[in-house]
Order: structure tokens, then C-alpha cells, then sequence
């Protein structure tokens, strides 16, 4: 990659590339998720704002696989830099099938598998149990040599022990947050917000919790991370290569300004200038081991 | 379903807010704020729309507002927004000379497939504000309009003098007629269907409640033009990106997104109800 910074699943899309957001000069491409069949997502309302953050409940609209194979992905390989495709599969029978045909599609560079959306009205979190997404990984895991992420949800007691189960179950990555599962609600009306009830959320507002998972996972996990929630400015994004990030996602802060990728990646290359840091890698991780003093 | 959807080309812009205060006397809930930003105001076009920030801090998210005039000479776009929530609160507090930044044109253009040379726009509040620049495009390119608006007050009708300019008006207010609301609607409504009658009509465009909507559909249907609807809804980022802005379609066909699909869908394809608002809906009409 030539940088560490790319956008968030669902957090942008390749409809047209206006000079502001370049999208050639992001390290990765991440495509909203797909899903094996077509399906149209929550009806209204699915955006809800809070205090610094948003609530989402928008339901993983999708074309399905082969139209995204047909009409979306060559949108994103046309891009020129590394894609990563998010999938999300309800089985692991599914995922395995998902995975194996992307596989084969020249122009995927890696699979970000979304274990962790909390806006499906079926089925279960896969990543709130450990043992099915070590399932789920592995089913992607046989069905193809592509580099694999998971990513992974805040909404659980110990993120760790679901990092140690992708982990066995043969992922090469992790991703961390998705969104926290949460809820507004209308005094005037007295109903929820969002048409789903509840929904994820995203934002300013977590990025302490995402900041503190990953710094646990790296203490306790030997996979590289992919720092995600609440990275807005290149302050956010150092932050999270200083807990032990490899990468950073921007989502949320895209909506409110199309530029914050491009300010942070700038931002990034600006801040190792001037620390005379050639290599960012030596950054990440740096609150850890001898060089953490408590108290500092 | 959301297929493979063409991207109107957009930019962001770092503008100046040049002129900003509520409008009106009494209710105060409306503003009106002019904004230069001119690489956006150049390229828009009848039925695009921006989103707005011009604070820092909170609240997270733009506000998408859709310009009653944008002036490619002056590079300024003149905004109406109802004061409703802490977006168009922090609006309502800019000062002239603050940043607004602004993305956009968003949306497609009406005028992209355009149907109609008689065309009938009705419009109520705030949401007669989209009309005007479509009024303008028709009347320029040699069609005819007729305006039907309503508000609460004189004072919210919206570019009143220059719709008038274009074609003749029928214009209504809560406060001059009748204690009964209904009766006061259904007047409006019986004026364009008394209008269409007879073939006079060969396209409408509805911007401002629900019950407008379902009325334009309805007269359209016997009188055989279609009707067209400006629609609003809450956004996350107005671009595409975030598909938080979903519009039913009609049979349970799914979804089409208002920012890069609309923000005008045919009234016969969406459902005519529900909590996408065919723009600031004002109280007592929905």
C-alpha cells in the first residue's frame, strides 16, 4: 500500500472520483459489503445523528455477487490502487462460495470479511461468538489465497478472544470496530429514530472504545490491525498507529467532510517529515512494551 | 434495489456565508442565507441540491439544502431553511463572513429527461424553494409555467414576485383564509385541478407535503400527465456513500436513495407516504 489510510466499508463508493476525494491516492479501496443474493436494506429512516456521532441502521443493500462482480467491481479496479472487498455472509457454506469466486477475480487484493454488522434482522452477530467466526474464517480461509480481514465487533466482553478465534481460524488480519450497537429516540413522536429501531453507531464518539480494543489486540493477538471508528483528523489516525494499528479507516468523517481522507493521509505524510520518521511502521505500536511508561 | 447509479459531478467547496437572518415576522422559524461558493453555484442546475456546513464542531453532519437561486455571475446561492434542529439552529446563528462549506451540485438535474412545455409546480413552504430554478430553466427554453403556492404567511412564499414574473400564480396563506385549514387546502388543490382540466397540463412538479403529492398524482392520473416529486430526507453525506436516504418504491419494490437517484422521482414509482419528506413539511398540511 502506499499508505496506511483507506476508507471504511460503506463509507464510500465509486460513482464519480471529484478531485477532493483521490481516490488513487488512497492506500486501499474498501467496497461496501456484498452479499451472496440481492437484497434492498432497512427501510427509513436509516441515519440518525447523536452527539459527536451517528447512528446508522442501513441494512447492507446489495446488488448481490455476480452483479458486483459485473458492474461494481471493475468501478474499483479501475482505481489503481489496492481493493478490498467487504463480504458479508450469512453461513459459512455461503462465505466459502462468496470467497472462492472472488478469489478468482483478477483485481482483489484482499477480503474483508464483515462478521460484526449490527443491522441484519436475521440470524446472529457472527462476531459476538467465537466460535462462529473462527468458522466463518476458515470456511473464506479454504476457499481462497487472498489475504483475509476480519472485522470485528465492539458489541462483546472480550474482543480478544474473538481476535484468538479468527486468528486460529486462519485470518490474516484483523479490522477493528465496526459500529456500537445503539438507539435515539424522537420526544416528539415518542418512536425510535432510525426505521430499525436500533442501529450502529459511528463517529468521534467511539473512538476511545475502538482506540482501547485495539491496543488490547496487539498485546494479545499476533495478527496486524486495521484501526477503524471515529478517525477524522491525522491526530485520530496516529492515535491508532500508536495503540498498535497497521492502518487506519475513515468512515464517518467522510460524511461530514469528503476531504478528510485526502487531509489525512496528507496530514500523515506531513507528520513524518517533520519527526524525520522514514518508515511509518515504526510507529505502530509504539505505546507498548518498554517504551509505555505508565503515568507518562 | 440500488443498481448501478450514474454520479452527477460534484465538488467541495469552501464558500462564504455573504448574507443571513430569519425571515418573516412572528413565527421566525424560517431563515434565509446567501452563500458564495461559486465553483458549485456555476454547475448546478434545476433540481440539485447541497449540503451546507457552516459551523465547526457539533452537530457531525452537513444539512442538504436544495437553493431557491443560485447566480453563476456572483457566485452565490440564495438558501431557505426551516429552523427545526441543532443543523439548521447553527445556521440560523452563522454570521455573514463565516465559512460554509459546501458540496455539491448533488442529485440529478429535472432537466436531465425533462418532461413537460405547460408544466404545473406546486409548491408549500420552504419546499417551493426547488421550483424556481426549474420555473426559470422551462420558461427559458420556451415552455410555460403555472405556480401554485401555499404557506402559513405571505412572507414564506418563497420568490413570490419572480414566479409571477414567469407565468400566472395561485397563491394561498393559512393566516388570510379560512379558520377551517382543510377547506383552506383543498382550495389549492381544486385550483390546479380546475387548471389541468381539459388538458392544459402536460407535466406537474410537487415540492412541500405528502397530501400535495398524493394530489398531484391523483389529478395527473385522470387528467393523463405525469407528476413529479422533489423529495428531502435525512442524509449522512448526500454523495452516495452512505445509501441512508432510501425512498420506497411503489409495490414493495424496493428502494431508490434521494441524493444520487433524486432528489425528483416520479409520483407514480415511489410510496407517496412515510418518513421522507417531500421537503419541510409544514404543520397542518401532512
Amino acid at each position: 500500500m502506499r499508505n496506511p489510510v483507506m476508507p471504511a466499508s460503506g463509507t464510500y463508493d465509486r460513482f464519480v472520483e471529484p478531485d477532493e476525494v483521490p481516490a488513487g491516492r488512497l492506500g486501499a479501496v474498501v467496497t461496501k459489503s456484498v452479499t451472496l443474493r440481492p437484497q434492498a436494506g432497512n427501510p427509513p429512516i436509516r441515519v440518525a445523528e447523536t452527539s459527536s456521532g451517528m447512528l446508522n441502521a442501513i441494512g447492507i443493500p446489495s446488488v448481490g455477487l455476480d452483479a458486483f462482480l459485473s458492474d461494481v467491481l471493475p468501478r474499483y479496479r479501475e482505481v489503481g490502487t489496492v481493493v478490498i472487498v467487504s463480504v458479508q455472509a450469512y453461513s459459512a457454506e455461503e462465505c466459502a462460495e462468496m470467497v472462492g469466486r472472488l478469489g478468482e477475480e483478477p483485481g482483489v487484493d484482499a477480503i474483508e470479511l464483515n462478521l460484526s454488522c449490527p443491522n441484519l434482522t436475521h440470524g446472529v452477530v457472527i462476531a459476538q461468538s467465537a466460535e462462529l467466526s473462527g468458522e466463518l474464517v476458515s470456511a473464506a480461509r479454504r476457499s481462497c489465497r487472498l489475504p483475509i480481514i476480519a472485522k470485528l465487533s465492539p458489541n462483546v466482553t472480550s474482543v480478544v478472544e474473538i481476535a484468538r478465534a479468527v486468528e486460529e481460524g486462519g485470518a490474516d488480519a484483523l479490522c477493528l470496530i465496526n459500529t456500537l450497537k445503539g438507539m435515539a429516540i424522537d420526544v416528539e413522536t415518542r418512536q425510535a429514530l432510525l426505521g430499525n429501531v436500533s442501529g450502529g453507531l459511528s463517529g468521534p464518539a467511539i473512538k476511545p472504545v475502538a482506540l482501547c480494543m485495539v491496543w488490547e489486540c496487539y498485546e494479545e493477538v499476533n495478527l496486524p490491525i486495521i484501526g477503524a471508528g471515529g478517525v477524522s483528523t491525522v491526530q485520530d489516525a496516529i492515535e491508532f498507529l500508536l495503540a498498535g494499528a497497521r492502518a487506519v479507516q475513515v468512515g464517518t468523517a467522510t460524511f461530514r467532510e469528503p476531504r478528510a481522507l485526502k487531509r489525512v493521509i496528507e496530514g500523515l505524510r506531513e507528520y513524518l517529515e517533520k519527526e524525520e520518521i522514514e518508515d511509518v511502521n515504526e510507529l505502530v505500536g509504539w505505546c507498548h512494551g518498554e517504551r509505555y511508561v505508565v503515568g507518562s | 434495489m440500488t443498481g448501478t447509479i450514474p454520479g452527477t459531478s460534484w465538488r467541495v467547496e469552501d464558500g462564504i456565508v455573504r448574507e443571513n437572518r430569519l425571515v418573516g415576522s412572528g413565527l421566525g422559524d424560517i431563515g434565509r442565507m446567501v452563500v458564495e461558493a461559486p465553483a458549485v453555484a456555476r454547475a448546478a442546475r434545476p433540481g440539485h441540491f447541497v449540503m451546507v456546513r457552516t459551523w465547526d464542531g457539533e452537530p457531525l453532519l452537513p444539512r442538504a439544502m436544495a437553493p431557491l437561486a443560485y447566480d453563476a455571475a456572483s457566485g452565490r446561492m440564495e438558501i431557505f431553511y426551516k429552523v427545526k434542529g441543532p443543523g439548521t439552529r447553527a445556521m440560523a446563528g452563522t454570521l455573514p463572513g463565516a465559512a460554509a462549506h459546501v458540496t455539491g451540485p448533488l442529485g440529478r438535474p429535472v432537466i436531465e429527461g425533462f418532461y413537460g412545455r405547460n408544466v404545473a409546480l406546486i409548491g408549500r413552504g420552504v419546499g417551493i424553494t426547488p421550483l424556481l430554478p426549474l420555473a426559470k430553466h422551462i420558461v427559458a427554453t420556451g415552455g410555460s409555467v403555472s405556480a401554485y403556492l401555499s404557506a402559513r404567511t405571505r412572507a414564506y412564499l418563497f420568490g413570490l414576485d419572480e414566479f409571477a414574473s414567469l407565468g400566472p400564480v395561485h397563491a394561498q396563506v393559512d393566516d388570510e383564509a379560512a379558520e377551517d385549514e382543510l377547506a383552506t387546502n383543498a382550495l389549492a388543490t381544486d385550483a390546479l385541478r380546475e387548471h389541468c382540466r381539459g388538458g392544459g397540463v402536460d407535466a406537474a412538479y410537487v415540492c412541500g407535503s405528502w397530501r400535495l403529492a398524493r394530489a398531484v398524482e391523483d389529478i395527473g392520473a385522470s387528467e393523463g400527465f405525469p407528476g413529479f416529486v422533489f423529495l428531502e430526507s435525512k442524509m449522512g453525506c448526500g454523495v452516495g456513500y452512505c445509501k441512508g436516504c432510501p425512498v420506497g418504491l411503489r409495490g414493495g419494490g424496493g428502494y431508490r436513495l434521494v441524493c444520487v437517484e433524486g432528489p425528483v422521482f416520479p409520483t407514480r414509482e415511489i410510496q407517496l407516504t412515510g418518513p421522507v419528506h417531500p421537503l419541510s413539511e409544514e404543520p397542518g398540511v401532512t
